[in-house]
């Protein structure tokens, strides 16, 4: 007998959500030594979009900006962006001594959405010869700063790193992070 | 909704690679081409919301991009443009496995498909109960009960990979996460988990680690939730119930992997003989020494 392979993304993605619990697919996936790996990044994706949605309901006028911006970095694909490093900080953690920031890069095409806590900054490490836009309900402006700092009623904040002729290659979606209890 | 399908269409197809020529969409732009057909479909389509999944009737719909396939292709098209994507495609079999672990010995003794649809029967609901992060740490601890049951896979370093990770040793967060999934897991398929009826400690671990919770760490609900479930109890007393419920839930998954071989249910004792481990103790601040020991003699009990 010869084993499968596993499911595949948006197969995955059902069994996520749940819209289609497919026997043999879960059978697939079971039989995959690659399993966990595979359903990790499914749920970080399906996180991703969940995220992206929300935003999107949140702020309905992000939503002609978003498919155009999308369209033309698949187009921009073509040649090559190193991608940019989001250095995320709190001022809480660092004073109790926690490590004081954590990075996550930014890659060519993607759009990312990160919750920021009020008081939490965002860095943008850009490669040469990129430069940041910000994205508002008016319209596109430059946006010199290095980063963002995150403060109440900030709501949505949209950064786009566009290359010397203004082609976008990435989007940063910054959101206020909701208050919410402790989990323990 | 033209930008939910939009992104999820590009998730899918750009960035996991995803081809959509099976879907009959070519070209370029297969992804804008996808998404116009989608919002045709949309408009013109008698979708009947009474038919659809439950966490489907919201914007989540615009984002499933499996539920837009199958609209095009209809359900059999769909499932059969998947299969002939996959390549190598042959149906499952059954398993005749060499391996002499106490899952496989006992999967001798049960028709492998019907341990199939048990266990996967067991995931869905963990999924359902819980979140779905929480599944992935169970496949990351049942990697050696799965290739037993669900493949008869010639030994590889892939297998060799994912059986060594089943007992994470750092960081410790993940060695607590995999014991936390394989003992939900195991409490939920063995039918200890009484929602109605139980007494008021198992009823705060129920509802603190038998609920719907994010699929953040600690994967669990949060204290204010649970007081309120909870009639308003205060936070202390809510915790230590939580706690003595946790514990006694433990004891019975304990009791369950120490049967004796013929008795009870044989998959219930092999899946509780390997899906206990002493850093479940640690993740539940459970400092039991007699519990330790119970598990520490369970074989396969390894971390």
């Amino acid at each position: 007998m010869t084993t499968r392979p596993p499911p595949d993304p948006i197969a995955l993605d059902a069994l996520v959500l749940g819209t289609d619990d497919d026997r043999e697919t879960w059978g697939d996936l079971l039989a995959s030594p690659r399993a966990a790996d595979l359903w990790h990044a499914a749920v970080e994706r399906r996180g991703a979009l969940d995220d992206f949605a929300a935003v999107l309901t949140a702020y309905p006028w992000l939503a002609g900006p978003s498919i155009g911006l999308r369209r033309a970095m698949r187009r921009a694909r073509g040649s090559a962006w190193p991608g940019a490093i989001l250095d995320l900080s709190s001022p809480l953690t660092a004073s109790l001594g926690a490590p004081e920031t954590s990075s996550v890069a930014l890659t060519q095409g993607e759009t990312r959405v990160l919750e920021v806590a009020h008081g939490n900054s965002v860095r943008i490490e850009l490669p040469a010869g990129t430069q940041l836009r910000r994205l508002t309900e008016q319209g596109e402006e430059p946006f010199d700063a290095p980063g963002w700092t995150m403060d109440p009623g900030d709501g949505v904040v949209v950064l786009v790193a566009v290359r010397a002729d203004g082609t976008p290659v990435a989007t940063l979606v910054l959101t206020e992070k909701a208050v919410g209890e402790n989990g323990g | 909704m033209r930008a939910l399908l939009e992104a999820a269409f590009e998730t899918f197809v750009a960035k996991a690679g995803v081809g959509l020529e099976a879907f009959r969409f070519y070209g370029d732009e297969a992804v804008a081409e996808a998404v116009d057909w989608c919002v045709d479909r949309f408009r013109t389509a008698d979708l009947d919301p009474a038919r659809l999944h439950a966490g489907s009737c919201s914007w989540r719909l615009f984002t499933e991009v499996g539920f837009w396939l199958a609209q095009r292709e209809g359900k059999a098209g769909y499932r059969s443009a998947l299969a002939r994507r996959a390549v190598g495609a042959l149906a499952l079999a059954w398993v005749a496995s060499a391996d002499e672990s106490p899952e496989a010995i006992a999967s001798n003794h049960v028709d492998v498909r019907r341990v199939r649809e048990r266990i996967v029967g067991g995931v869905t609901t963990l999924r359902d109960t819980c979140c779905a992060a929480l599944v992935g740490w169970w496949l990351v601890g049942s990697a050696r009960l799965r290739r037993a049951w669900f493949t008869d896979d010639e030994p590889s370093d892939l297998w060799d990979t994912a059986i060594a990770a089943e007992h994470p040793r750092n960081p410790k967060a993940r060695s607590f996460h995999v014991a936390d999934a394989l003992f939900r897991y195991l409490a939920l398929f063995a039918g200890l988990v009484q929602r109605d009826g139980a007494d008021e400690s198992h009823r705060a671990c129920v509802q603190t680690w038998f609920d719907r919770c994010s699929n953040e760490p600690p994967y669990e609900v949060g204290r204010a939730a649970v007081r309120a479930a909870l009639s308003g109890l205060p936070s202390r007393q809510m915790t230590t119930l939580r706690h003595d419920g946790v514990t006694t839930l433990l004891r019975r998954c304990l009791a369950l992997a120490e049967l004796p071989p013929d008795d009870g249910d044989p998959l219930v004792r092999a899946l509780a003989r390997s899906s206990l481990r002493r850093s479940l103790l640690h993740r539940f601040k459970i400092e039991d020494a007699g519990l330790t020991e119970r598990i520490h003699s369970l074989k396969g009990a390894l971390e």
